[in-house]
Order: C-alpha cells, then structure tokens, then sequence
C-alpha cells in the first residue's frame, strides 16, 4: 500500500501538478501571443514528452488500485497475520467487499481511466492543431483548446488527490 | 561487560537525541552510548567513553542522524560504525532518499516529533530486530520498510467490523456470528503480536485521549482485572466509529 501511494502522490505531484499543469498553462500564453517562444517546440518539451512519459504509469496506477489498496492486504501483515483459520476463511473476503461498496473504488478507478484517455485524445489532437498553424500566435482556437487541455489536467490532478482523502478504511 | 543490547545514538540536536536515548534507554532497555557526533557519553552516567574502547566492545546497533554521518567519516571513527552490527539512519523530512551509504546500513524516514514519526510500537520491533539473532527481514520491520500506519487501530476497525456482519454472514457461515462474540475473536491476532504491551500500543497509535469505549475494549482484550465484563453489542459500534473518525482526521 505505502508504494502505490508513493507512486500515486509522485505522479500527481511531480509530473500532473509541477510538469503538466505549469506546461498547459505556458501554451495558454504563448498561443494567446503574452509570451514569445516557438509553440510546437515548447507543446513537445513541456507536454507532449511529459504525458508520454506519464499516460502508462497512470494506466498501471488505476489497474492496481484495488488489489493495492484492499484492507485485505492487511491480513498478510501484523497484528492481522495471526487470525486463526477459522477467520482467515470468511473475514478478509467480507472486509474487502465492504470497502469496495463503501468507496466505490472501481468507480473511481473508472473515471481515472476516462480522464486519462480523454487526455491521451486531447494530446495529439492538440499537437495536429499546432502543426496545422505552424507559429501561429494569438489564435482563439489554439487558446480555447489549451484551456480545455488544463481543465482536464486539473480534473485528473483533482482525481488523485481525492483518494487521499479517502478513508482507506 | 556484554555487549548486548547495547546502542549507540549518534544526533547533534540536544533535545532529540535525549528523547531518543531515554526511549532507548527506558522503555526498550537498552545500554546507551549518547554522541552529538565529537564526544561518546555512557548517557546512563555521563560517563566519557573511549573510542577504541567502544571499537573493541562495540554496539550491536547505532542510530545516526542522516546530517551527522559526516563527522564519523574519518578512518578512525569510522571504525566504530563498522564494528556496529546494524547501522539505521534516521532524519529527513520525510522524501524517500537513501544517501550514500554502506548497502548494509538501513534508513528510516524521521525518528521522532512531528508527521510519520515512529511510535513505540515501531520501536519495539526495531529493538527486537536490533538484538535478535534470527531477525525478521528487514521488509517486515515497520520503520525500515517505511510503514508508518497505525496497524493496530485498522486491525481493531477490522475485528469490529467483523463483529458487526456476523450476522449477514449467517448464511455463508454460520458459526461467524459464535466467533465473533468471544473473546478469543479479538485477542489471539492481537495479542500475539503485541503481548503485554497491547494497550500501550493501541495507546501510542491513538494519541492523547483515547476515548473509554477503546479503553474499554482493548484492556477487556488484555484480560485487565475489573473488565471482565462489557457489553460489546453496544461498545464495538462506538469503538468503530471513533476509529474512523480518528483517522480520517
């Protein structure tokens, strides 16, 4: 449990919050014309190679989540570890299934996915854009869908936090 | 003199190394060497000590703070880590980075006061590990595998969950509801792994203030005089509830 949370608060931290966010945030004023800088170059540095680098582990991240995160584990450590036969053969099972309808993990699992993959499209769809007006600066279109590209960013950020906030009981 | 159970603190903060000598020195029982990284103090009696006595007659463990590692790097002082059985280093603020050290040396996140310090639990098991012969895997040691939670009161939370389905699980298992209600339910996870010290652990995990209806129910579990009795139906939902409430602070 303690390295998926480690590598739960590393990606959101190190890679959602301090790489991609401050990138969408870059394009958004390049493209509206504030900063001067080449926009493709800098989408493919700030974005495009971080969310490369970020999509698979996310994917593993939510795949993992329930066998990481099931309060069953605890039944393979102290003090849980030394229940008779007699309990190890019902309550582990209940305990899990209870979490899962009290959490709604698979759901959140779920929706992590969706975010996910609604930025796997948006990223290229974005650099396509980009490639079709090359240079272009103060472009509406180009502005409007960096801010989409943000909401979404900060949407998944705002999805890894809240497991942190959830009682893992 | 024995060398066992024998520990050297290294720690040039005053105030944390004392903290840290009297646990080591009170509650886990160890023979203390205390160093703010020039001197070596026998903490017990403040008495000097000298290194290549202590090289000669060495500890079986030291705990160094991370940032005074350097002032035991020269040849002859070095010597002393290297005559010690196990080194753990302690300090940080709390960011997983292991320096460079001797693989056989271990780490742990921060030692005392503040967020993920160890409690006395923890400790304990540190201690255990420190003097036994046959040690458990250092992955299995709370601090050294970094783990930090409060396992006890989620065991509890667990055992008091289980309590309160037995009843649903009347049709899977019908003994469930039986198992539940006996003492043995609770004691034989938890006092196996804790023996005597169960409450002062449930304690220490807790905090200041454990509420009467965990009191209650764990000396009940540790067979304390005057609990013989209580009336779980009505205390296990109330010991729930305060556990969850406890930690999703």
């Amino acid at each position: 449990m303690p390295e998926w949370n480690e590598l739960r608060a590393r990606l959101n931290h190190d890679l959602v919050k301090n790489r991609l966010l401050p990138g969408t945030a870059r394009m958004i004023r390049i493209v509206s014309g504030s900063v001067l800088a080449d926009p493709l170059e800098t989408f493919d540095c700030t974005i495009a190679t971080v969310w490369k680098e970020t999509s698979p582990s996310l994917q593993v991240l939510f795949d993992t989540c329930e066998s990481a995160l099931s309060p069953r584990n605890y039944f393979l450590v102290e003090p849980l570890v030394h229940c008779p036969p007699s309990t190890m053969e019902w309550l582990p099972d209940i305990i899990h299934e209870l979490w899962v309808e009290r959490h709604d993990i698979p759901g959140w699992c779920n929706n992590g996915k969706l975010l996910v993959a609604e930025i796997d499209t948006a990223v290229p769809n974005a650099r396509n854009l980009l490639e079709l007006h090359p240079g272009e600066t103060q472009s509406a279109d180009l502005v409007e869908l960096f801010l989409d590209l943000q909401k979404r960013t900060t949407n998944l950020s705002a999805h890894l936090s809240m497991i942190e906030r959830k009682s893992l009981l | 003199m024995s060398n066992k159970n024998k520990i050297l603190i290294i720690d040039s903060t005053a105030n944390r190394r004392k903290e840290l000598c009297k646990l080591w020195s009170g509650d886990l029982g160890y023979e203390v060497v205390s160093s703010g990284g020039d001197d070596l103090v026998n903490f017990h009696d403040e008495r000097e000590i000298a290194l290549q006595n202590l090289v000669n007659n060495p500890p079986i463990a030291c705990l160094l703070h991370q940032n005074d590692k350097l002032r035991f790097d020269d040849p002859e002082r070095s010597k002393l880590l290297e005559a010690c059985r196990r080194v753990v280093v302690f300090g940080g603020a709390g960011i997983s980075a292991r320096g460079d050290w001797p693989d056989r040396w271990s780490w742990i996140p921060r030692a005392i006061n503040g967020k993920a310090s160890a409690n006395y639990r923890q400790w304990k098991q540190l201690a255990d590990w420190f003097s036994s012969e046959t040690p458990l895997p250092a992955a299995q040691v709370d601090l050294l595998s970094r783990g930090n939670e409060p396992r006890f009161l989620i065991a509890i939370h667990i055992l008091c969950q289980g309590f309160l389905v037995g009843d649903r699980m009347r049709e899977r298992l019908p003994t469930a509801v039986e198992q539940t209600r006996n003492r043995k339910w609770w004691c034989v996870p938890l006092v196996e792994s804790a023996g005597d010290s169960l409450f002062k652990t449930v304690q220490s995990e807790w905090g200041p203030d454990m509420p009467d209806s965990l009191t209650t129910l764990v000396k009940w579990i540790s067979e304390e005089p005057g609990y013989e009795n209580v009336d779980l139906p009505r205390i296990v939902p109330a010991v729930k509830q305060e556990i969850e409430n406890r930690l999703s602070k």
